[in-house]
């Protein structure tokens, strides 16, 4: 069968492009794109878009499965703020750009959605560390991409409105839609979970129907199918059973989508000169101009340049829902193809620069951070500077106190500084791989530093300070504990190490003794309490 | 607008689900609910109700303009692919599944149970339809259909049960291994193109085998020597294992169509090889659900293609065969099972689960009926029999135990001294993932005499725990499907660090009551939260670090000589650990 023959190129090429991207530490997706742009003359694409398009479906159908409104609810205003000033200059200036190259009004402004909104997939993925480990930046980001998404969609659902009445109409579809979605999710999804039994198969099936009732449902209302799919996705955004639905349905996306980012990449086989030169265009705006925007919306809402500069650099790619957008309204013959492929390329390479920005953002920031206006340092001696005030940190920084012992905190948390200050602790707001930062903090005079951050770079940074001689720093492996200690480390923490001793006896009293079991769990429940109460 | 869902799917999925619903809510398994979506969609149900003059009579009452999905599907092309595509994975998973190191100390005796089995079996299923009156080649098909295993519906059924690693359990999979291998062969002899006489039939058995033997060995040669080194590279990227996966298949998928056989041979062979790698579970896990969803539009389409007629011609025989092929299936399985030695309970248990004819007579049926050796007449008695022999198996598989408590006395008879034993793992100790402080903690732990079994997903260990003296598994804790492989709802201590909260929640879910639960969080809201779910202690990594050295600190501050004293013997573990790893 020639369509076997065509799938089978194409997850050969997906395969070899991943394998290599891999080493190099680039996301998927991008992958999946060059390689349709490689095998682009050798498949006729439009055998498989039938297969493609339900890529779509369950790429956006899974979105809506993980959306979770309370995370957004987070870093809500400085999110909002920040999305709306970052998608409006964008937008503008894309669409001024768009004019000047030559696209109509209608073309102009998919160019400027395609400028100003930021994929949710590619960036989250890249700065899944820091949202799991709850970094500041990381929760901003998050909280942005989230807010875009959604603006996405709803733009998604009016764009094909002719006039501003049925514009409005299907706005008005689209957030009852939603409503529903979420008012079954809240009363009448546990029950339908209930029904299907927990079992993987019919958990499946169930999310399939679901999947294909809204879509039918927005084709019935005119609106477009990935609404459908999301509201789909929202409908059963709750906690366990998206997890069940997503392992089960996890790799049916796989697949599809793989198929879908492919067939983007074939159809764009022989780009023409006004094709590259749309790409330049978007590149340069999505690439410099949004994180930029970002960098100084941040700033004026009060954030240090290093979070403001590090949220920015993971907005720098285009959204997949650009790139529905795109196919969309190219299979409707509304925009022409150099625009189409325009897209679709600059999507691919800003995929590609995403990874590598994420990998040197350290470095970026260093290159590019503002002066930093001159505190007086500290006027203490013989203290303790403690770096970060985490977990570790707090635990710490209590121990310290009980001690009697003069401490400054450094942190780059503008929260956790005021919280600190508020109880009555000497606290510095900046970052540690600032010589500033070290000047305030009066570090010739000090006695001690530990430091908690979980970051070799930042270790060795404090470990090529002058003075104190005394530090300790935190290590993640025994390699890099050891390398600490050779630079001249006084001692190193390395987690793994020093907890298995402790849990090793929890686990052994437990075993031994029943009362112990008891009492453990209580007086750590107890501690954990008092901590989030504190 | 983009229209992603054609009608005839969106009709099949619907109606699949709540029909599986159905099933569920009566014990039966959903292979069932799909055939009947194919007939309650497809031409059967319309031509029942037109013959029992119903239509009539609804149209008479004015009711005929409500609209209906029944007699309304014709597959698209879509449905018609994604259908190919589902028995391809199918065998795939089959091919996976299939690693012999499992069954390899009871091999010899599988062996012999299912070659003996087979030709049993064939016999019966050849003496029945003659006697019934059918034709040669109808007895010749029906015969070879109707004697294949329905693997995945007793796989599925066993794993539920958690019966599969049990003795009884063991043999049934080994049984239904051997027999997936004679269903490839029919397979591929059913797709050749010309089978006129005896000679012609022997010319394609050599070349299928020699082809089989020829890409089977291709497959094995490269997953031996070229994939551990591709899937240790992609390291922890799920998605890049599974998109490898799929495209082994296709390549060879794609060399078996040029070379003659069918899509399903490639399939079954490029899963045979990657079936004895450590990562396979994994592979398998994620390949599953794609597998069922093509599944349900396969099994509905085969029975979309039905007319009633077909259906009717030949009910009476249907019944009559089944009622004898399962009393006769169960008799020869239980002859040969016991007469190895084993004992009544292994004997009657390995038997009642294999009486059914498994959904399998239904492909080489319409492989059959596509190559003209058959009318669609035998496809609709081959389907009755498939029908009535799963709806009440699977009565039989779910209540083996009982009906086995039943009987047991009138069995005695056939007990045997046994010396097979049963290897399931109970009152152990199962730890998931395996980072360092797993490594640190696991071997004190494993002084305690019981069993530890490993759950982890990094390809860095695999050499590590393969060799150890531990029971692993290399597989994401997320699945459902691996936590039952590990045994979790039998273990006396579940230990896991890993710290995605989600996966902790779901553990402290699957869990024994009265078991030891100990699991990793992130940070203290996360802790808190699991210990509501009864937790019994909560690692938080940082909080018991950031205690030992606020520990140490004191010794600082006060005698800096104690501390120096108290720091070297930690120093001294970091350097030895970091020796181990070099």
């Amino acid at each position: 069968m020639e369509i076997i023959s065509t799938l089978t190129i194409i997850l050969v090429a997906a395969s070899a492009v991943l394998l290599l991207f891999n080493k190099l530490g680039h996301p998927a997706i991008p992958a999946y794109i060059i390689a349709g742009l490689l095998i682009g003359r050798f498949i006729d694409s439009s055998s498989i878009l039938e297969l493609a398009q339900l890529g779509i479906a369950f790429l956006i159908f899974v979105f809506g499965l993980k959306f979770d409104p309370k995370r957004l609810m987070k870093e809500v205003t400085p999110g909002l703020n920040t999305a709306t000033t970052q998608i409006l200059a964008t937008g503008l200036i894309g669409f001024v750009v768009a004019i000047y190259i030559g696209f109509n009004n209608f073309e102009a402004t998919v160019f400027a959605l395609a400028a100003a909104l930021s994929s949710s997939l590619v960036g989250l993925q890249l700065g899944s560390d820091e949202i799991q480990f709850e970094i500041l930046h990381g929760r901003l980001s998050e909280t942005i991409h989230m807010i875009q998404d959604i603006l996405g969609l709803f733009i998604l659902s009016v764009i094909f409105a002719s006039t501003v009445e049925s514009a409005v109409v299907a706005a008005g579809l689209t957030v009852i839609l939603l409503g529903s979605a979420l008012f079954i999710r809240k009363y009448v999804f546990d029950y339908i979970a209930e029904i299907a039994d927990y079992d993987p198969e019919l958990m499946m099936l169930s999310g399939l129907t679901i999947l294909v009732g809204f879509i039918a449902i927005t084709q019935f209302l005119n609106l477009p199918m990935v609404l459908g799919a999301f509201a789909a996705g929202l409908t059963a955004a709750k906690y366990p059973h998206n997890m069940e639905l997503l392992d089960t349905l996890g790799s049916i996306k796989d697949f599809f989508s793989a198929l879908f980012f492919v067939s983007l990449g074939a159809l764009v086989a022989f780009p023409e000169t006004q094709a590259l030169i749309t790409a330049v265009a978007l590149i340069l705006i999505t690439v410099v101009l949004a994180p930029l925007v970002t960098y100084y919306s941040l700033k004026l809402q009060g954030y240090d340049a290093r979070t403001a500069m590090l949220t920015g650099l993971t907005l720098d790619q285009i959204s997949e829902i650009a790139l529905i957008l795109a196919i969309t309204v190219f299979l409707n013959d509304l925009i022409t193809a150099s625009l189409f492929q325009g897209i679709i390329l600059a999507s691919a390479t800003t995929m590609v620069i995403s990874s590598y920005t994420k990998k040197y953002e350290e470095k970026i920031y260093q290159i590019l951070k503002p002066e930093r206006k001159m505190r007086d340092p500290v006027t203490l001696g013989e203290h303790v500077i403690l770096v970060g005030h985490h977990i570790q940190g707090q635990r710490i920084l209590d121990k310290l106190l009980e001690e009697g012992i003069e401490t400054v905190v450094i942190e780059n948390d503008p929260e956790k500084v005021s919280e600190l200050q508020d109880d009555g602790i000497k606290s510095i707001y900046g970052d540690v791989m600032d010589q500033e930062t070290w000047r305030e903090a009066n570090h010739t005079e000090a006695q001690l530093i530990i430091s908690t951050v979980p970051s070799a770079k930042v270790s060795e940074h404090i470990l090529g300070l002058e003075s104190p001689e005394d530090k300790i720093v935190r290590a993640s492996t025994p390699q890099e504990a050891v390398k600490h200690l050779e630079n001249g480390a006084l001692h190193t923490v390395v987690p793994d190490i020093s907890s298995s001793e402790l849990l090793t006896d929890h686990i052994e009293g437990i075993l031994h003794n029943d009362r112990y079991r008891g009492e453990l769990r209580r007086k750590s429940l107890l501690e954990i309490r008092e901590y989030l109460n504190s | 607008m983009i229209e992603a869902f054609t009608t005839d799917l969106v009709l099949i999925i619907v109606t699949a689900t709540i029909l599986s619903i159905l099933a569920r809510k009566t014990g039966q398994p959903s292979i069932v609910a799909y055939i009947f979506t194919g007939i309650v969609l497809g031409p059967v149900l319309i031509g029942i109700a037109d013959d029992l003059g119903l239509t009539n009579l609804i149209a008479q009452l004015g009711l005929d303009f409500i609209p209906h999905p029944f007699g309304a599907v014709t597959e698209s092309e879509l449905t018609h692919l994604m259908s190919e595509l589902g028995l391809g994975f199918l065998l795939f998973l089959l091919g996976i599944e299939m690693n012999l190191k499992e069954i390899e100390e009871l091999l010899k005796p599988i062996a012999n149970i299912a070659i003996w089995q087979t030709v049993l079996q064939t016999s019966l299923a050849f003496i029945i339809p003659l006697v019934l009156g059918f034709t040669l080649i109808e007895t010749v098909v029906i015969a070879l259909c109707t004697v294949f295993g329905a693997t995945p519906v007793i796989v599925k059924l066993l794993n539920d049960k958690d019966e599969i690693n049990s003795l009884p359990g063991k043999i049934d999979v080994g049984v239904l291994i051997l027999q997936d291998i004679y269903l490839v062969i029919i397979l591929a002899l059913f797709s050749a193109d010309s089978l006129t006489n005896v000679s012609e039939i022997g010319f394609q058995l050599v070349k299928i085998f020699a082809l089989i033997g020829l890409i089977g060995g291709l497959s094995y040669f490269f997953a031996q020597n070229l994939l551990p080194k591709l899937f240790k590279r992609i390291g922890d990227d799920r998605h890049a294992f599974f998109i490898h996966g799929l495209a082994w298949a296709f390549v060879f998928i794609t060399i078996s169509v040029n070379l003659g056989l069918d899509i399903e041979v490639g399939a079954f062979l490029a899963g045979l090889g990657l079936g004895q790698m450590p990562y396979r579970n994994e592979l398998k896990e994620r390949i599953r659900p794609l597998t069922n969803f093509f599944i349900v539009i396969f099994f509905s389409s085969i029975a979309l293609t039905l007319e009633p007629s077909n259906l009717y011609a030949y009910w009476f025989e249907a019944v009559v065969a089944s009622v004898i092929l399962m009393i006769g299936n169960f008799s020869i399985m239980f002859y040969l099972i016991n007469r190895l030695d084993f004992d009544a309970a292994t004997s009657f248990l390995g038997s009642i689960n294999m009486t059914q004819v498994s959904e399998f007579s239904l492909v080489v049926g319409g492989l059959a009926v596509t190559q003209g050796y058959v009318g669609n007449d035998i496809l609709g008695y081959l389907s009755l029999m498939a029908l009535l022999t799963m709806t009440s198996s699977s009565y039989l598989i779910n209540y083996n135990q009982q009906i086995y408590s039943k009987v047991e006395p009138y069995l005695k008879r056939f007990d045997n001294e046994s010396n097979w034993e049963n290897s399931k793992l109970e009152n152990h100790i199962v730890v998931l993932g395996y980072d360092n402080l797993a490594r640190n903690t696991v071997e004190e732990l494993s002084s305690h005499g019981k069993d530890v079994m490993i759950v982890d997903r990094n390809p860095d260990n695999v050499d590590e725990l393969t060799n150890s003296k531990y029971e692993y598994i290399f597989g994401d804790a997320s699945h459902g499907e691996v936590r039952k492989q590990a045994g979790i709802e039998r273990a006396d201590i579940v230990l896991s660090f890993i710290p995605e909260l989600k996966i902790s929640k779901q553990l402290l879910e699957s869990t024994r009551e009265n078991s030891i639960k100990i699991v990793k969080a992130r940070n203290f809201q996360q802790a808190a939260e699991l210990y509501e779910l009864d937790a019994d202690y909560v690692i938080v990594k940082n909080l018991l670090s950031g205690d030992r050295l606020g520990n140490q600190l004191k010794a600082y501050f006060e005698d800096r000589e104690l501390f120096l004293e108290e720091i070297k013997e930690e120093q001294e573990k970091i350097k030895w650990r970091n020796e181990e790893w070099k």
